[in-house]
């Protein structure tokens, strides 16, 4: 690895599903406390790319590091434990488990997050501590995915689409939280249909078509040239 | 009361949101008076449950008491089941294999080396626990249907091996065990009523040591496997072992419920490890809500009723009334005996052991 060293570093990822190619060679870096927002059409790979990143998809070639230490093919608690975090795409909190129960599964001996840490920043999983995760409003459980997330103590936290299914109020709190944690100095990649979300939380854009990243820039570059940016991302 | 039966439904959490998460605020205030009253009543039927359970012998006849004490040992196997089928979701056709270890290994220590019950309970159960970590070391890298072959596999090799094995009396079964006494030199225990309260306590601390497990850190891992196990592996955590502890307690308390039965019997054949009670064990589970501990042993109760005891009333058609309940209780009770409980209470949002 040459120049800056980035936390995750991925070099042309190929993968996909038995017989389609999804993943062309993804290249892609975020450094150390940076927030990077991947933007993309339905269908253009975002989420197997994070996926396979997080080893849950196999990488037919490419690379994965994290922190410079090589994880592809790695199995997913590896990359875990490597410090990568994942909120998947519809929360996918444990419904059988009260939401105490939810964040106890995930704690890591001497991490830095603890099951009362994560009630300070979201006290209404405090108050919701005793339901069970099927009885949970859907921003209520993508806060419980975030903080099972967060009790990895990861170094990077991958987000697939915490918007997805929300209602515009609660994608605001949860944009907040969100900032708050990316102000801690917590890299953050974040998949996103809701570009004001993405916008508010991340530094920098990169945007994916077919499998690759054909556009890579920060937020305020991003926003400034509004055609182009619809070109990429084809919203009108 | 009646508000909350609406308002903090299950699904609820599907996708509504912002208002719902508002107005759902004074409900809270009022779920905690009802929240002790739920974690009341459970006790008192818990007592009550075992007050009878434990006063049956005193107004019993003998044959009874022996239909009630197989109930117990066969609910214990079927606990054991649903710790892998209803709590990991990891349906097996195999405990029988730990279920007969257990019974043959208490029989066998009873015939050559002590009539000492406990010993035989420690010995049958620890028995089961080392086949299962051997088996279940293999049997927990698959998972779906294929674990369900391969448990099934586990339980027939274990029947063809007593089948043959003339050490444990091959097909014609371990005869001539004898009753089981509580203190070395003590009175063995004949009166059918005695061996019951032997049996019931054998089956009350396998039951604690299944709700202590499901409470543990193990017991949440259990959970977790069946609703995502990727997830788990995603936040890090190799299921693996907790598969295979899960196997190797299940294991260890079928043969608890083996050395129950062997106890009551003082006879076992391939017969009671058969392919046919792995049936009914796993049947039970469905029939009584896999996931909680007690409803599961309730449908083991009914399984050996209408086998045992009311088939005596039809000519022996007991198997044909089974089939009969299990088609009319997929229609009628999707969770089981225990989940019509919880669908009319799921208003209160905190059974669902």
């Amino acid at each position: 690895m040459t120049g800056e060293k980035a936390l995750l570093q991925v070099e042309d990822l190929v993968a996909g599903y038995a017989g389609s190619r999804v993943l062309n060679g993804v290249s892609l870096r975020v450094r150390a406390g940076e927030a990077v927002t991947l933007l993309g059409r339905n269908g253009v790979g975002k989420t197997t790319f994070i996926e396979t990143v997080m080893g849950m998809v196999k990488a037919t070639s490419g690379h994965v590091y994290v922190d410079g230490r090589d994880v592809t093919g790695k199995q997913p608690h590896v990359v875990s434990n490597a410090g990568v975090a994942i909120v998947p795409q519809g929360r996918r909190v444990f419904a059988p488990l009260t939401v105490e129960e939810n964040l106890e599964i995930a704690v890591r001996k001497g991490g830095e997050w603890t099951v009362e840490r994560v009630y300070d920043l979201m006290p209404r999983l405090r108050e919701r501590r005793t339901n069970l995760g099927s009885q949970l409003s859907g921003g209520e459980q993508q806060m419980l995915a975030i903080g099972r997330a967060l009790l990895c103590s990861p170094r990077l936290m991958l987000l697939d689409e915490p918007s997805d299914g929300l209602a515009p109020t609660i994608v605001e709190q949860v944009g907040e939280i969100l900032i708050d944690l990316a102000r801690t100095g917590l890299a953050v990649l974040i998949v996103e249909q809701d570009l004001r979300l993405a916008f508010d939380v991340a530094d920098r854009v990169a945007v994916m078509t077919k499998g690759s990243i054909v556009h890579e820039s920060s937020v305020a570059e991003f926003r400034r040239d509004g055609a182009r940016a619809q070109a990429l991302l084809g919203v009108g | 009361m009646e508000a909350r039966t609406v308002r903090d439904d299950p699904d609820a959490g599907a996708d509504v949101d912002g208002e719902d998460t508002k107005t759902r605020d004074p409900d809270r205030d009022r779920g905690w008076s009802s929240r002790s009253r739920h974690v009341v009543l459970p006790r008192v039927a818990l007592g009550v449950v075992l007050l009878v359970l434990a006063s049956l012998p005193l107004f019993l006849a003998p044959y009874p008491i022996g239909l009630a004490g197989r109930m117990l040992a066969f609910a214990l196997l079927v606990i054991s089941v649903d710790l892998l089928t209803g709590v990991t979701g990891m349906p097996t056709l195999g405990q029988v294999a730990y279920f007969g270890t257990g019974a043959y290994t208490a029989g066998l220590v009873g015939i050559h080396i002590t009539d000492n019950g406990f010993v035989q309970v420690a010995a049958g159960v620890g028995a089961a626990a080392v086949l299962a970590l051997f088996t279940g070391a293999i049997a927990v890298r698959t998972s779906g249907i294929v674990f369900l072959m391969v448990t099934l596999a586990i339980g027939e090799l274990v029947h063809q091996v007593a089948d043959s094995l003339s050490v444990v009396g091959a097909s014609n079964g371990l005869a001539g065990i004898p009753a089981v006494t509580l203190v070395p030199g003590g009175e063995p225990l004949l009166l059918a009523g005695y061996v019951y309260w032997w049996v019931l306590g054998v089956f009350l601390v396998g039951l604690l040591v299944a709700y202590l497990v499901l409470k543990s850190p193990l017991g949440r891992s259990m959970r977790g496997v069946r609703d995502g196990e990727q997830r788990l592996h995603a936040i890090g955590q190799h299921t693996y072992p907790v598969k295979l502890a899960a196997y190797v307690v299940a294991g260890g308390i079928a043969g608890a419920a083996g050395t129950a039965w062997v106890a009551q019997t003082r006879f076992f054949s391939p017969g009671d490890l058969g392919f046919d009670v792995a049936a009914f064990a796993l049947l039970s589970v469905v029939l009584g809500g896999a996931g909680t501990l007690w409803g599961p042993a309730i449908g083991a109760a009914v399984v050996v009723l209408v086998r045992d005891w009311l088939s005596a009333y039809v000519d022996g058609k007991g198997a044909l009334m089974l089939g009969v309940l299990f088609v009319v209780a997929v229609y009628t009770l999707p969770r089981g005996i225990a989940g019509a409980r919880w669908r009319r209470r799921s208003a209160t949002g905190r059974d669902t052991a």
